[in-house]
């Protein structure tokens, strides 16, 4: 079932385009679309949609299926300490935060890291000199906060 | 738009979520409601930049945006002690400028990349493989690439500047 | 990399100051206690910084006929030569860069010595406070070495992104944290807007180069100055304005300004500004010199605006803190006349008086907040007007440098600011604005009356009760007092002997401009 289906949204793809209608508008560059890019960006797709159809399918049967009698009795805590006073929210301690931001820095470090892995062989030396820079710089900015106790937890 | 030979179903569909998902960031009540809404908007950009045959920057995308901005987002609303509900907006009255001048910017910018055509901008590089950008980031690019360095070195530290209490002794 | 050793060489400069960063904060967890080494560390480094650029400058000029420029309108003007262009034609280190490293290192280092006074009772914060600022004035030399708009754009928010945190330094203080704020918020919108503007500007020309653009530009002949276009330099135009604080853009100044601990005030003030400025004036005066006339409309009204809006919001502040930061986005106009000049005209003329009166306001404005960290570091001080009443008397070559710097902004003569004022006005004469030149003239002279003001409050009017020298716990703070005082010599020197100032900029222009 899925083949013809794809199949036509390949040809779709791959039509011949009509040359563009606003007068006086040179034809710009195109994103070519071919059908390789298609095939594989639909098992991607088919990925998403599916894992997202599924949550959904699987919370909706649920809800669905199951009994649902509430009395205060069932309602009630079970047996999880002493109720909770208050609103659960509560402002976090601030030490947390450089916790996350280190993570944002190194999530951005990372990042590089990929395109670089890929052209390490043909950058030679240069390549491997330029990355390690790239993390000597930010290794130091660590290091930094480290001996600043930054990093304690307590 | 830019070529217009892209699917333009999948464009308008992953258009229509970025929207929806924008409008949810600033119209929910709720500020967590608001992140949440958020990330599902980086989604959203990350499937027009695979769209656009940018995978490098899609991935990055979701990498930094859907899985470190968001969580230092939510990390700092967890920071604050802003109620559950009792957020409200505070720019209400500015909306009577605001938003003129922001229907302005968006129907000056949407007849300027509709009139005009992008002639400089080549076929090879909007067709860019990963590895010829990789090539491109590490050979001529490489003074700005070290550059962010510099810039993650200053947000770093900025960030241990202002997480520290003024009181705290080191 | 074939070129990498003259690519190294190239931002040689940068890389002593990015380097006397991480000395810093590495040191900053070494010393211990002995935290006032490392104002010294910062200072020597830029001091470094600018040996290595003033050796290159004088290298250069001995091979001035490889610097000699091709002539002509959107001509490619620095791309593609060897032995100044770094990195494939990403970074260029002029004489225009030259000019900036300089005076970005003389900002850096009066900001060093007037942070005396502040630092010393932040000991602990030292490392962090110089380390940052070592990193805003490496950025700022990206901004005057690039020719890219890539790393122009890494350039800028390398030189916004720590002044966020210096501008909410004061932990404590609700001001400084509502300033680091404002400022924040107000800088990631400007960055934004800025980098969708830089591009259109590629999509318009399909280069990241500026010479490319210039070039692309003249290519496309008539068609360049298209929607597109037009869109693209306002956008860049509202980026660069939200960074030089021009009106209506100016929003964030007085109160991120006022916020602000004051040495980062001075700094925010010149050194921002600067660096914004140069950036801008490379970008504009290369990558769309062919498109003068797009956005010498938009600067004109941006200029207009600035200057009246500035001024005469300066008029009823009796906040001298807030009075100066009027008075800062009114400059910010003044600066915006020498590019309209360079777009109208196609010379040189405007550029090299706006880095001339960069170079002055440097001097006047550091000065002037300047005095002001130093009457707070002598005696109880909330920068209102009327506190300075009398000051005269209690505080007289306090007030003798305080009366300098005012006269210097005001623009009279034998002060640098004059100077400063005269070749700005001056190009604008000789690019055919007369008319912008009368505004710009008389709004120099309403400024005068809250310059003039402050300093008939110094000497005519009576102290008010109670107000006697308390000094300081931590002492006089002496570098505050020496960055004054060397602010207040350059006031001084400049104004009775500005040839080698002028002349240094004017030569810095020629590679950017043909003339």
């Amino acid at each position: 079932m899925l083949a013809p289906a794809l199949g036509a949204l390949v040809e779709y793809a791959d039509r011949p385009l009509s040359p563009s209608t606003v007068p006086g508008r040179r034809a710009g560059p195109t994103i070519h679309m071919t059908s390789e890019y298609l095939t594989n960006w639909f098992y991607v797709w088919s990925f998403i949609v599916s894992g997202a159809v599924l949550v959904v399918l699987i919370l909706l049967v649920s809800k669905l299926v199951n009994p649902s009698h509430p009395t205060p009795g069932k309602l009630a805590h079970y047996e999880c300490g002493i109720p909770p006073v208050g609103s659960p929210w509560s402002p976090f301690a601030v030490r947390y935060y450089v916790f996350a931001l280190l993570f944002l820095v190194f999530d951005v470090e990372a990042v590089f890291l990929f395109p670089w892995t890929l052209v390490f062989r043909t950058l030679g030396t240069a390549g491997f000199i330029e990355m390690m820079l790239f993390v000597a710089v930010l290794v130091w900015g660590l290091v930094y906060a480290w001996r600043k106790g930054a990093l304690e937890w307590a | 738009m830019p070529g217009g030979d892209f699917h333009p179903f999948f464009f308008v569909v992953i258009a229509a979520w970025i929207l929806i998902c924008g409008l949810g960031v600033v119209l929910f009540r709720k500020i967590v409601y608001s992140a949440v809404s958020m990330v599902f908007c980086f989604l959203g950009v990350a499937m027009a930049y695979a769209l656009l045959n940018a995978e490098l920057v899609a991935i990055i995308q979701i990498l930094v945006y859907v899985g470190a901005i968001s969580v230092v987002i939510l990390f700092a609303i967890m920071l604050t002690e802003v109620q559950g509900d009792q957020f409200t907006l505070f720019f209400n009255r500015q909306t009577v400028f605001a938003a003129p001048v922001a229907v302005a910017t968006c129907v000056i910018l949407a007849v300027m990349l509709v009139s005009s055509e992008m002639t400089g901008v080549g076929e090879a590089s909007l067709n860019l493989s990963v590895r010829e950008l990789s090539e491109l980031l590490f050979n001529r690019y490489v003074f700005p690439f070290e550059l962010v360095s510099l810039v993650l070195l200053g947000a770093m530290i900025g960030a241990i500047v202002l997480a520290r209490g003024e009181g705290e002794k080191r | 990399m074939a070129d990498a050793n003259n690519s190294v060489l190239v931002i040689l400069p940068g890389i002593v100051i990015a380097c006397t960063a991480l000395l810093v904060f590495m040191a900053d967890t070494f010393v211990g206690r002995r935290k006032e080494i490392l104002p010294w560390i910062a200072a020597a480094g830029l001091v470094a910084a600018a040996a290595v650029a003033a050796a290159q400058w004088l290298d250069v000029d001995e091979l001035g006929s490889l610097w000699d420029l091709v002539t002509g309108r959107g001509s490619a003007v620095f791309g593609g030569r060897e032995g100044e262009a770094g990195f494939a034609g990403m970074v260029a280190l002029d004489k225009f860069a030259f000019y900036c490293t300089l005076l970005f290192c003389v900002i850096g280092v009066l900001t060093i010595m007037l942070s005396d006074a502040y630092m010393k009772k932040r000991r602990d914060a030292m490392g962090e406070f110089y380390g940052l600022l070592l990193l805003v004035i490496a950025g700022m030399f990206g901004m005057a070495v690039s020719t890219d708009l890539i790393a122009l754009f890494i350039a800028f928010e390398l030189m916004s992104l720590p002044t966020y945190v210096l501008a909410g330094f004061l932990r404590g203080d609700v001001r400084s944290g509502e300033a680091a704020v404002k400022y924040f918020v107000n800088g990631a919108f400007s960055s934004a807007v800025l980098v969708f503007g830089l591009a259109l500007l590629y999509a318009a020309s399909g280069q990241t180069n500026y010479a490319g653009i210039a070039e692309a530009m003249s290519g496309l002949g008539a068609d360049a100055e298209s929607g597109l276009t037009v869109v693209a330099l306002v956008f860049v135009a509202v980026g660069f304005g939200f960074k030089i604080a021009a009106v209506p853009f100016h929003g964030w100044a007085p109160d991120v300004y006022e916020g602000a601990p004051t040495p980062v005030t001075a700094f925010m003030s010149v050194g921002i500004k600067a660096g914004a400025f140069v950036g801008f004036l490379k970008l504009f005066t290369i990558a769309a010199v062919g498109l003068g006339d797009i956005w010498t409309a938009a600067l004109t009204v941006l200029a207009v605006l600035t200057m009246v809006v500035g001024n005469a919001l300066a008029l009823p502040q009796r906040n001298l803190k807030r009075m100066l930061a009027y008075s800062s986005i009114a400059h910010a106009g003044y600066l915006l006349l020498g590019l309209i000049a360079t777009g109208a005209s196609l010379d040189s003329a405007g550029s090299s008086a706006v880095l001339f009166y960069l170079g002055a306001y440097t001097f006047m404005n550091i000065g002037a907040f300047g005095i002001l960290v130093w009457i707070r570091n002598r005696r109880a001080f909330r920068y209102g007007l009327d506190e300075v009443a009398g000051l005269a008397r209690t505080m007289p070559w306090t007030a003798i440098g305080m009366a300098l710097f005012m006269v210097s902004l005001t623009g009279i003569p034998p002060l640098v600011g004059f100077w400063g004022k005269f070749y700005l006005f001056t190009a604008i004469v000789d690019a055919g604005m007369t008319w912008l030149a009368i505004v710009a003239v008389v709004m120099s002279a309403v400024s005068a009356y809250y310059y003039l003001r402050v300093v008939w409050y110094l000497y005519f009017r009576e102290a008010p009760e109670g107000a006697e020298v308390v000094a300081d716990d931590a002492g006089p703070a002496l570098g505050s007092a020496v960055a004054v005082t060397l602010a207040a010599l350059g006031v001084l020197a400049l104004g009775l002997y500005p040839s080698p100032l002028i002349s240094a900029a004017q030569g810095a222009l020629r590679v950017l401009i043909g003339g």
